[in-house]
């Protein structure tokens, strides 16, 4: 059996409606009349659990394309833009805006397709580093280092 | 307090130089981010979000409705001379602004596109003002178990009225009410989804979800898109205005069915602009004497949708601000803006905030105008900022949406969370997701919730006074209404599928 797109629907779904009802019997359910906290996250878990059923009932009874192979080169915009934002994320706190700003630029560059020559890419860095560190660190005064 | 006295006191508040201020770079900068191809108002409102939130209420919601505007209108240049639309309520002018940007005549589109958005507009707002009041007083009269089912319908419409699937909108709302209960549960103290990270205490903010479902998986999905639209070079010169206003002059009758059809549709509880458009564009067409022109640059396919589209803009301002039951995830945004600084919407902002209210619908009208004087002049920059390489853009957006995510809360886990949901988002696109309703569902969330709370302790835990209450009972017979068209509209698309799949097979 190979995975086709309600199917991974269904399984997505089933599994956060299933983390929501067990995340759920661990709080105090309450009562009709007195809604205790874990009352409304059950309620959205049973219904995203049904809404599953309805996909995985999809999946069974027509015939849907299998979701094609995921090969590193179609999902690599994804996996570069979210490193760069990891890699932003990570560094602003040890490395501080310039650094971090030089590192996002420079990792994000490998995302698309048409890439910006290595000179134009130092350049944006080091324009975008001037900018947010001017409006960011000097005019608005955000809790940011901006060095190390 | 007559309508002269409030229009007085809202003039005096959006013509205050600093509001004023506030309203012309709102505008400015959401057009010129609206503009970018690749980011729609969605995205362009929540990457500009996090800079009013160091603003007074009043300015900041003048400034945010000035780059909502600002951001439709940039979208729809997009739109028009480079086919891409930036919000599915831009997508119908491409139907007929593309081809008559190629015809030559971009100039005459983007004039025509204003000045229809901004009649369109401006009649709206005349209407806000008379019933925004009107349905405050109504609202009045509601209880836990009224928004409740208001709420409840606005979700649904949400989720069916929306483009693709509709068990796949409902499912995104409750993705949305799941991830608005992380946080800290206001009646009891208790700590739901935190895992003991006490960065997820206060909950999880919507513009940290938008930025991650809406920004981030666009710029990705953009550079996975290989065959780019090309542009369409516009040169606009004042002797092209004279004539776009003469051609303007014949659009009256479809300014006027958009401006109808918009308001109708933007004033009702989850739909919005994007209904509307598509709405005025079949009326246009089936009025026209010979509706052949249209896809091939009919300038009515460009005067009704838009005269719709910003009508029906202006509507959702009546259960957003009255009602506190936003019509599209944009929105449900401002919404959720209102809800950081402290204000919550509903039948009593009019009476306890005359100011924002006044001062917003005065300055809506203001921001139109400054929006008209700016941007005819302007044409031409416009046009030249979507010559900007998307090479060299998409590393500076992606920088400031890390900077915006950070300074809301000044801690970097929101970028990790940003992260998170960049990729949920991006899988459930990939998918068909529509991801308007999880944003709907994670601001209304909290509400939902409280308000069945009230009014299941209100009827001491009994189910049946949501249907004894006329009002609840109408408004959920609305949502009834809703679930059995989509579902016996779906039973007949399927089957005329069918019966197609069947002539092809005999074929």
């Amino acid at each position: 059996m190979s995975l086709s797109k309600p199917l991974l629907s269904g399984l997505i779904f089933l599994s956060l409606g299933g983390f929501m009802i067990a995340h759920a019997t661990g709080l105090r359910l309450g009562t009709v009349s007195a809604m205790g906290p874990g009352f409304f996250p059950m309620v959205i878990g049973i219904l995203m659990c049904l809404v599953s059923a309805v996909f995985l009932g999809q999946a069974c009874t027509s015939k849907h394309p299998a979701v094609g192979t995921i090969s590193v080169a179609s999902v690599r915009p994804l996996l570069l833009v979210i490193t760069a934002l990891g890699a932003f994320a990570i560094s602003i706190d040890k490395f501080g805006l310039i650094l971090s700003t030089v590192l996002l630029v420079t990792i994000s560059r490998f995302a698309g397709d048409e890439r910006l020559g290595w000179l134009p890419t130092a350049v944006l860095a080091a324009v975008l580093s001037a900018f947010v560190g001017y409006l960011f660190w000097y005019v608005l005064k955000l809790p940011l280092q901006l060095w190390p | 307090m007559d309508l002269f006295a409030n229009l007085s006191l809202g003039f005096s508040v959006a013509l205050s130089p600093a509001n004023l201020l506030y309203c012309l770079v709102g505008v400015t900068v959401g057009t010129l981010i609206g503009v970018l191809p690749g980011i729609g108002p969605m995205a362009t409102i929540a990457i500009l979000l996090p800079v009013t939130f160091g603003l007074d209420p009043v300015a900041a919601l003048i400034m945010l409705a000035g780059i909502y505007y600002g951001s439709m209108y940039g979208s729809a240049i997009t739109s028009i001379l480079l086919n891409t639309p930036g919000h599915a309520a831009s997508a119908v002018v491409c139907l007929d602004g593309y081809p008559l940007a190629r015809n030559g005549q971009g100039g005459l589109a983007l004039v025509i596109s204003a000045l229809s958005s901004f009649v369109g507009g401006s009649l709206a707002i005349i209407l806000v003002m008379t019933f925004a009041p009107m349905v405050a007083e109504f609202g009045l009269r509601f209880s836990s178990p009224e928004y409740f089912s208001m709420l409840i319908l606005g979700l649904t419409a949400a989720a069916g009225l929306s483009q693709g699937s509709f068990i796949k909108g409902i499912a995104m709302v409750l993705l949305g009410l799941g991830i608005g209960t992380v946080g800290t549960d206001l009646t009891s103290g208790v700590q739901r989804f935190t895992f003991d990270n006490w960065n997820l205490a206060d909950g999880i903010n919507f513009v940290i979800l938008a930025m991650g479902f809406f920004a981030v998986t666009e710029i990705v999905f953009n550079l996975e898109q290989k065959g780019r639209s090309t542009l369409v070079h516009t040169r606009f010169a004042m002797a092209d205005l004279t004539a776009a206003v003469r051609s303007f002059a014949r659009m009256w009758g479809a300014v006027l069915r958009g401006f109808g059809i918009g308001f109708t549709f933007g004033a009702l509880p989850g739909s919005g602009p994007t209904i509307a458009t598509f709405v005025a564009y079949s009326a246009e067409k089936s009025v026209a004497r010979d509706s052949s022109r249209f896809g091939k640059g009919a300038l009515e396919g460009v005067a009704g949708p838009e005269s719709a589209n910003n009508s029906a803009s202006i509507a959702g301002l009546i259960p957003t601000l009255t009602l506190g039951v936003p019509g599209d995830a944009i929105m449900a945004m401002m919404l959720g803006a209102l809800l950081i600084f402290g204000i919550t919407p509903g039948p009593g902002v009019i009476v306890d905030e005359p100011e924002l209210f006044w001062g917003l619908v005065a300055s809506l009208w203001i921001g139109n105008v400054l929006l008209l004087a700016l941007n005819i002049p302007l044409i031409g920059v416009w046009a030249r900022v979507l010559t900007i390489p998307y090479k060299l853009l998409y590393p500076s957006i992606l920088l400031f949406i890390c900077i915006g995510v950070f300074s809301i809360n000044n801690r970097t886990f929101d970028i990790g969370l940003l992260a998170l949901f960049s990729v949920v988002g991006y899988v459930l696109a990939k998918l068909d997701f529509p991801a308007a309703p999880v944003l709907l569902g994670l601001i209304l969330g909290p509400m939902i919730e409280d308000h069945l709370r009230r009014a299941l302790l209100m009827g001491r835990g009994d189910f049946s006074m949501f249907f004894t209450r006329p009002i609840s009972a109408i408004l959920l017979l609305a949502t009834l209404g809703i679930v059995i068209y989509v579902i016996v509209s779906t039973i007949q698309q399927a089957r005329q599928a069918r019966a197609r799949d069947e002539t092809e097979v005999r074929q």
